[in-house]
């Protein structure tokens, strides 16, 4: 422990504003996503444009808002599986609770993210303390979600009640021409990130992940906090089906059908492991830029169709290889 | 090492992947581009056409589309999400508007969501026409449409599971399952909706006591016969028929075919895909309803073209219901042939 702390005060003793930005564990991925928004800027079309920039930030918001949740999860070395479920069962429950059960917008907004706040604690609890794995807990929950949504609405989309307010609170133009889920979704990863990196909570999942029993033996509520981890990501899946609903006056029952694997995708392109400890809210946001920058450009360029999802895939592993090649580099100079 | 190597050969190692990347995208991009064979003040337009869900059923569309548009000299591209999801699509709209095309077609398979990309790209002065799915009020956002009339389609494909049940035994009661690919989508909804209608109208008319059941049984094949062969183990003895409103007829064809029960109820739907043509072929399935996917395409392109020049408004194209038995399929099957 002594050795690793001289070696931190001797690395970090007096870091030039290049060394930090080089030894930053999101160097990676902001590389990747300035090359890629380089490229587009001068081989795409219709690219630099302001309406279409704003555009992929309002495209990434509902990634960003998610995978903030996955993010912590994944760090604290959890996963939720279900985040695609819950976001469209929790859409489908917000218009359920606007339109068939008349509440006001702010009641319906408070209690549909208690539910999801109440469904990830389920799912959390199941996890640690009957220690099932998440992977296998969260699986299931993928199906009962889903097949509650479609319960609920009967296979047909519902729609909200037409209300400009909360459709401007949620998706009007917040500052100029940027929409508001850009805006929710900055303010969520504000407020996550400065959660994680300077909040004692934030420690402790970065901990609980890194080594649950040192973390437990050092007297952080290891269990604790990865259920909380859990409920906040349930939390913000509800938050995201709110905005939906206000951004598109209706939910279908198969609203982020597939979406988990965007919202992975995103947090593990950002920088985290799989295997916990490691992971940022900035890295989640870069890795969802690069899903909104790749899908614009994609079609941007007249990309085929079925041209997309394998150009998709290749770009998304070239960005997590040019990551993992300057990660492998920052070790090496450590 | 210093850190302005790492820099450096990490920047030029990205930069030659992603180069590469770039490369493999830009040669789909031409090689799905139309040929612009085509001359006079339409050559070299920029069309696209997202549909909610790019599955078996748009390969006729997409042709069709990629027909006119190769006619006309257009650069034409085709795309959709693998697997439906309601913000995914939306997204996929918007960054069409943002390419600025001189034309769109959209699936609107609901009444709100995609009315706020619709008006975006009117707003934007880029023609906007609805292709195989518009749902209520389509109308008012101004924007034609082509494609079937769902309901009464569906009255059609119940009024002919109906017909077959007789020939299959002639039973008077029992459940007809109407079949679903997918939950949420208005126009399987309004089919199954035409189904029931014709079922009740039966009933009332011959003193009959047909029940109706929905099951939703996915894209996938495996997954589909699963869900089939769980309901039919529940109650063997109650299923009269299976009703599809779309390619679910294949499935079970697929189910009964391996189970040694073709001829033990009637199997019918809509959509000519290939394996739905083969079924009605070997007996696994008594018929299907058609809505002439290639004019879905076609004719949607072409109500385009001439909104865009010389700027007549579109209009809504019912592409029909075709009927498609034992005593039509092989001419159906060389004509669909011609788009695979």
């Amino acid at each position: 422990m002594t050795t690793t702390i001289d070696i931190a005060t001797t690395r970090d003793a007096a870091p030039s504003p290049l060394r930090k930005l080089f030894g930053a564990h999101e160097f990676g991925v902001l590389s990747a996503t300035l090359l890629i928004f380089l490229f587009c800027t001068v081989f795409v079309p219709n690219f630099l444009t302001s309406d279409n920039l704003i555009s992929v930030a309002q495209q990434i918001a509902f990634i960003g808002i998610i995978g903030t949740g996955m993010t912590l999860l994944v760090i604290a070395g959890e996963i939720d599986l279900s985040v695609g479920s819950q976001y469209g069962f929790l859409s489908v429950m917000t218009a359920y609770t606007l339109t068939e059960m008349v509440l006001p917008v702010w009641l319906a907004t408070v209690l549909v993210v208690g539910f999801g706040a109440l469904i990830g604690l389920v799912q959390g609890l199941i996890t640690t303390v009957a220690k099932v794995p998440s992977f296998v807990v969260t699986l299931a929950g993928l199906a009962i979600l889903r097949g509650a949504a479609l319960l609920v609405t009967d296979g047909v989309p519902m729609s909200g009640p037409p209300n400009p307010g909360f459709h401007d609170l949620v998706s009007g133009n917040a500052i100029g021409s940027l929409a508001a889920q850009t805006i929710w979704m900055a303010a969520v990863m504000l407020l996550f990130g400065w959660v994680l990196s300077r909040t004692k909570f934030g420690y402790d999942v970065y901990a609980t992940g890194g080594n649950m029993k040192a973390a437990t033996n050092a007297g952080i509520r290891a269990v604790r906090v990865k259920v909380l981890c859990f409920a906040l990501t349930g939390a913000l899946c509800g938050l995201a089906g709110v905005i939906l609903v206000g951004w598109l006056g209706s939910a279908n029952p198969l609203t982020g059908n597939g979406f988990e694997l965007s919202v992975i995708a995103a947090v593990v392109v950002g920088g985290a492991s799989l295997a916990g400890g490691v992971g940022s809210i900035v890295g989640t946001l870069l890795g969802a830029l690069v899903a909104g920058l790749i899908g614009n450009a994609l079609v941007l360029l007249g990309v085929e169709g079925n041209w997309q999802q394998v150009a998709t895939g290749v770009l998304i592993l070239t960005a997590v290889l040019i990551n993992r090649f300057i990660a492998s580099r920052q070790s090496a100079l450590r | 090492m210093s850190e302005k190597s790492i820099g450096r050969r990490s920047l030029l190692g990205g930069g030659l992947s992603l180069a590469a990347t770039g490369a493999l995208a830009a040669a789909c991009s031409s090689t799905t581009a139309t040929n612009s064979s085509g001359g006079g003040p339409l050559a070299g337009k920029k069309v696209i056409f997202v549909v909610h869900e790019k599955n078996s059923f748009f390969s006729p569309v997409q042709k069709g589309f990629e027909a006119f548009g190769q006619a006309m000299g257009w650069n034409t591209q085709f795309m959709g999400p693998a697997a439906f999801d309601q913000s995914a699509v939306v997204n996929m709209m918007q960054n069409a508007v943002n390419a600025k095309p001189d034309g769109l077609i959209l699936t609107r398979i609901d009444e709100t969501s995609y009315d706020g990309v619709i008006k975006a790209a009117l707003a934007a002065k880029i023609p906007v026409i609805l292709s195989n799915v518009a749902s209520e009020g389509y109308a008012k956002l101004g924007v034609g449409f082509v494609g079937q009339k769902f309901v009464p389609a569906g009255v059609t494909a119940g009024e002919q599971i109906l017909k077959y049940i007789g020939k299959h035994g002639g039973r008077k009661d029992g459940a007809i399952i109407i079949g679903k690919i997918q939950a949420g989508n208005s126009a399987l909804e309004q089919r199954g909706a035409g189904i029931r209608k014709a079922v009740e109208d039966h009933n009332k008319a011959n003193g009959t006591s047909f029940t109706t059941e929905d099951l939703i049984v996915g894209t996938d094949e495996a997954g589909a016969v699963s869900k089939i062969n769980d309901r039919y183990s529940r109650d063997p003895a109650s299923i009269a028929g299976w009703a599809g409103t779309a390619f679910e007829c294949q499935f079970v064809s697929t189910w009964a075919k391996s189970k040694n029960l073709v001829g033990r109820f009637a199997n019918g739907g809509f959509d000519m895909t290939v394996p739905v043509l083969n079924g009605i072929k070997d007996g696994s399935v008594d018929f299907t309803i058609g809505q002439n996917p290639y004019a879905q395409g076609w004719v949607a392109a072409a109500l385009l073209a001439q909104q865009i020049h010389p700027g007549y408004p579109s209009f809504t194209y019912d592409t029909g219901a075709e009927v498609v038995d034992a005593a039509n399929v092989a001419a159906v099957a060389d004509r669909e042939a011609k788009f695979a």
